[in-house]
């Protein structure tokens, strides 16, 4: 506990605690004091000299923002004598800074013009040379108006200290001294990954978003709050919006979860919601032309078609893919129509593609899935973080962030992953495996722990179960399996054992590389028994976060669009849910099977089984495994409703096409990695005829002849706090007051829960499993040498409807690659940038070379966006019918056409 | 190049070199830096290529043009100005045709003016490569350079 002391500014009296500056203990007690280059969310600095103040026995005024407070300690933040060297210190930034505020673009949010102002500094006392620093390129995102900077460094700072790029610094020095990026280079040649935050931290006008120049003026916007359309983490972003048009995306200071920071989908990836590409109106397929229609034939069509289907073939004969991009309401009404009114559990979105195995194995060992903790904690208090499969600073860039500065903090950092990822970089200990090999490396670990007693008695006495089963079955675990499976010294992993185990708290991070695999559920199994071995779950900054991959992904499995689920996690199969679900919904003979999972609807369209299907907001064509295969089945299926913002390729086999709205031209709320329900507000008008998902679905209920009554989606969210157990609490008044709740909430007054399973898990005990390593299902061979693992990255999401539309992101990507070894290329005499031939039992995609040596020999790497999937195969997990799209074999054919892709 | 770089960045390696230390070792090897080989040390040790920069950029000892044989500082300060650095500054224009940063065509002499020297009681003082030379007239300096091979 750190000590309270008393001080004294201005002759208030404050009661603090030390440690602090005396600029961060002024702004928690609203005495303002002005400052150029300081930011709570960064390192002590002073630069600028513009906050000093009067400390009483000083000599000297202090700068306020690097001076620590002490007991007794008396400030005076305002006196005249500072009010005069503040103003010099005014006028010698002003003598070398253009005075062109009446076009500057920050005009009424330059601080520099506000200290001016409210110093009433009128000319410029100081003439003489003027520095020369003039423009630099920053396309396509960033204008880097160098003539305006005041070198506070504060652009620097947070490439190094948050983003970790070190793509900026200073280049010479006295008045000569300017901004570079790399060898004083354009932006784009150089280690920036445009995430936009040198721009959020500028005081001045010198760095600016290209998309909103001579847009408007700060005062002309409408600024709107809302929450990023990407990844999990969720971001709260300020959408600025002039004309109905979206100028440009800031991030949201306060929010808890990112700070202000944002990364280059979330501040530059918006031209999507304007483009014109966008659907306009419903479409129907006439002898297989599209055409456009009006919303009430396309809702009769789909009437007469699934009133068909579910009379004939009955319920199950259809089936429904909802989306991880649709808001929490949507989501609820999707699964509630084909519950309710079709009466089927084929229900399912793309978790099944991603997390599944981690909610299916954390359910069963702990009781309930969702990352334990907040991302806050992760910053704040885990001493050891352990990231495995899961290339944080690409698909969730702003937890990167929070790792970063967790790192800054003096936490260690563990890396386990196949390819070498840009966090190894600042890792303490990286440990790179063979693909699939995960489940020997953690029951490595836990042999570890067990042998060396590192395992915490009195937690496991207490709260888990299955102990002398799994301690027998490790102490015979062969640890020399290590170096021959996994090819990992087990010095290393001592190492990572002691770490994990002896630190106060200790976390676990993972995403795709431990689910995305034949063994995912098991090896999600073998990472909750390390928790539950040593005690590191169910305290801040201790437990397992599995980082989700939408941004609603995890509210889309909070509101039952699963086949065995309905919302709040009820089991199909418990007969109470049915009864209880029947009250809720005044409807008898609600399905009480579980339905198919995702990839099994797939295969049984080729059974003949599944005749229909109503597909939202959601790509199979990218995101399934074997997509030439699929391709076959949607040419299979009957009848298909696709509901999305853009035509895109699963649009093709559709009947019927229907235009949504994007998230920033609709209201509702999004539930993000961390459980947190956060609402998102209209920013723009559509004025098209595209609805709200949640608007269309009522629509066909009602056809159907339910007498459905939303009137605004805040309807069907206090539905949802009725129906819904962990999302009692979080009722649309809160929400639209600005509170971001994470669940479980179970009452108005509730504040939400932080942290997960703390004292109890939900299923009582939390249970250890045995698991045992199996090998992947296709390795590499004579015929397919090369071992093909897929992934994110970061200027692309998911299947690339919206991140296609968004011109500067297909600056930075120019067109598909892949990565392979340095060494693998020499020896098939490829070069950087070759057209290469990939080829595997499933079909052929042509992409270019990228030649890195982060990854292994004998192994090849291609971002899922750019049609990976065409080659991987659809061999499952058992427990949770994931595929295994990270290992597959190939063979790879230098060739001399363009990048693009074929089927076959 | 390839076989040099291979042994500058093993020397790196094995010596666990700072940034401002590869900077000296490259000036030192090459007598100046050369940015070809900063790139390549940059890309294989992962160093961000701005934070070396700004430190290269910073410093006057070292330079990313070749620099000739001998690096003449000459003192400009105010001492060494009113002893006649000019002079000595005119002498080497008009006889080396050497100006402030330039290097003879020869590539035998590069001239930097400089403000201080910590030399100020030999004013007007320069220095050649390591050397210091003090009480300087321009025949004094032009036979020191004439001696120099």
């Amino acid at each position: 506990m750190q000590q309270k002391i008393k001080i004294e500014i201005d002759g208030k009296q404050i009661i603090t605690q030390q440690e602090k500056t005396i600029l961060e203990v002024a702004q928690e007690n609203g005495i303002e004091i002005p400052h150029l280059c300081s930011d709570n969310r960064l390192l002590p600095y002073g630069a600028c000299r513009l906050c000093i103040v009067e400390v009483e026995g000083e000599k000297k005024p202090v700068a306020s923002c690097c001076y620590p407070v002490y007991d007794g300690m008396k400030v005076f933040t305002n006196t005249k004598k500072i009010q005069e060297l503040r103003k010099i210190t005014l006028e010698l930034l002003i003598s070398d800074h253009p005075l062109d505020c009446i076009i500057c673009e920050k005009s009424g949010e330059c601080l520099l013009e506000k200290y001016a102002y409210e110093y009433g500094i009128k000319e410029v006392k100081f003439t003489g040379e003027k520095s020369k620093r003039t423009q630099k390129d920053g396309t396509p995102f960033i204008i880097r108006d160098y003539n305006k900077c005041i070198l506070c460094g504060m652009c620097v700072r947070v490439c190094s200290e948050i983003v970790s790029s070190d793509a900026i610094d200073y280049k010479n020095r006295g008045f000569n001294v300017e901004i570079i990026s790399g060898f004083d280079e354009p932006l784009k040649d150089t280690e920036c990954i445009f995430c936009g935050n040198c721009i959020e931290v500028c005081p001045v006008g010198a760095l600016r978003e290209i998309s909103a120049e001579r847009k408007g003026r700060s005062w002309e916007y409408k600024k709107v709050e809302s929450v990023c359309p990407y990844c999990g983490v969720g971001c709260g972003v300020v959408v600025y919006v002039k004309d109905n048009q979206i100028v440009k995306i800031k991030g949201q200071k306060d929010s808890p979860v990112n700070k202000g920071f944002l990364c280059i989908k979330g501040k530059f990836g918006f031209d999507y919601v304007h483009s014109e590409s966008r659907l306009k109106t419903p479409l129907i397929k006439q002898n297989g032309k599209f055409i456009e229609t009006s919303w009430q034939e396309a809702v009769e069509v789909i009437y007469q078609k699934l009133k068909f289907y579910k009379e004939t073939y009955g319920a199950d004969s259809i089936a429904a893919i909802a989306s991880a991009k649709c808001t929490n309401e949507e989501n609820y009404l999707f699964q509630k129509f084909f519950r309710v009114v079709i009466k089927t559990n084929n229900i399912d979105h793309c978790a099944r593609l991603c997390h599944a195995p981690s909610v299916v194995a954390l359910n069963e060992t702990l009781g309930s899935a969702a990352m334990s903790n907040s991302l806050e904690e992760i910053e704040k208090y885990s001493d050891c973080i352990i990231v495995v499969g899961t290339n944080v600073s690409e698909t969730q860039p702003v937890t990167f962030y929070r790792i970063k500065k967790a790192k800054n903090r003096g936490a260690k950092l563990i890396v386990i992953d196949p390819r070498r990822i840009d966090l190894a970089k600042i890792a303490d200990v990286y440990i790179q495996p063979r693909y699939g090999s995960d489940i020997v490396v953690f029951n490595a670990l836990a042999k570890i722990i067990v042998d060396e007693k590192l395992y915490n008695e009195e937690f496991i006495s207490l709260q888990v179960e299955g102990f002398d089963e799994f301690k027998q079955y490790i102490e015979k675990f062969d640890l020399s399996e290590v170096e021959k499976i996994a090819n990992v010294k087990i010095e290393d992993l001592r190492k990572v054992a002691q770490l994990y185990a002896k630190s106060t708290t200790s976390i676990i991070l993972w995403s795709m590389g431990i689910t995305q695999h034949t063994t995912g559920t098991e090896t999600v199994f073998a990472i909750s028994n390390l928790a539950l071995l040593t005690g590191q779950v169910g305290k801040k900054g201790s437990g397992l976060a599995p980082l989700r991959g939408q941004n609603n992904v995890q509210g889309a499995c909070d509101m039952g669009c699963l086949p065995s689920f309905y919302p709040g996690y009820n089991k199909v199969i418990d007969k109470t849910t049915i009864e209880k679900f029947e009250t809720f919904w005044n409807e008898k003979g609600l399905p009480d099977k579980p339905g198919l999972t995702m990839t099994e609807m797939f295969e049984n369209i080729n059974t003949g089984k599944i005749k229909a299907m109503y597909i939202l907001g959601e790509m199979p064509l990218i995101a399934e495994p074997d997509t030439s295969n699929l391709r076959k089945s949607l040419e299979k299926l009957d009848f298909l409703v696709v509901q999305d913002i853009f035509f895109t390729e699963v649009c093709e086999y559709a009947d019927v096409v229907l235009p949504a709205l994007c998230s920033y031209e609709k209201e509702g709320t999004f539930t993000n990695t961390e459980r947190r329900v956060q609402a998102i507000q209209k920013c723009v008008e559509n004025k098209t005829l595209a609805k709200t998902d949640w608007e269309i679905i009522q629509l066909i209920a009602n056809r159907f002849g339910y007498n459905w009554n939303y009137k605004t989606v805040w309807d069907i969210l206090e539905e949802i706090n009725s129906t819904v157990e962990i999302y009692k609490g979080i009722t649309p008044k809160r929400l639209l007051s600005k509170e971001k709740i994470q669940w479980p909430c179970p009452s108005e007054d509730h504040p939400g829960t932080e942290t997960l399973h703390i004292g109890k898990f939900k299923r009582g005990k939390g249970l250890l499993k045995i698991v045992t390593y199996k090998p992947p299902a296709e390795l590499p061979d004579e015929e397919y040498p090369f071992l093909l693992t897929t992934g994110r990255i970061l200027q692309e999401y998911h299947s690339r409807t919206m991140t296609s539309k968004v011109k500067g992101l297909k600056e930075i990507v120019k067109e598909p690659y892949f990565i392979m070894n340095k060494t693998d290329a020499e020896k098939l005499k490829i070069n950087e940038s070759d057209t290469v031939k990939i080829v595997s039992r499933r079909g052929t995609v042509v992409l270019k070379a990228k030649l890195s040596n982060n990854i292994q020999q004998g192994t090849i790497f291609i971002p899922f966006h750019f049609y990976a999937n065409i080659l991987t195969h659809s061999e499952l997990d058992k427990y949770s019918k994931t595929p295994e799209f990270k290992v597959c074999a190939c063979r790879l054919i230098p060739a001399n056409s363009d990048a693009g892709t074929e089927s076959g | 190049m390839e076989e040099k770089l291979k042994e500058i960045i093993d020397v790196i390696r094995i010596n666990k070199l700072s940034y401002l230390e590869i900077l000296q070792l490259l000036q030192e090897k090459f007598n100046f830096v050369p940015m070809d080989y900063l790139n390549k040390i940059c890309e294989m040790l992962e160093i961000p290529k701005s934070k070396i920069y700004g430190i290269l950029t910073f410093y006057s000892q070292f330079s990313t043009n070749e620099r000739g044989k001998y690096l003449i500082r000459i003192c400009d300060g105010t001492a060494c100005h009113v002893k006649g650095a000019t002079k000595l500054i005119e002498m080497l224009k008009r006889n080396y045709h050497l100006e402030d940063g330039k290097t003879t065509q020869d590539k035998k002499f590069t001239l930097q003016v400089v403000a201080c020297l910590g030399g100020c009681f030999l004013a007007p003082v320069c220095m050649i490569n390591s050397h210091y030379h003090g009480s300087l007239d321009e025949n004094k300096l032009k036979n020191i350079l004439e001696s120099l091979k």
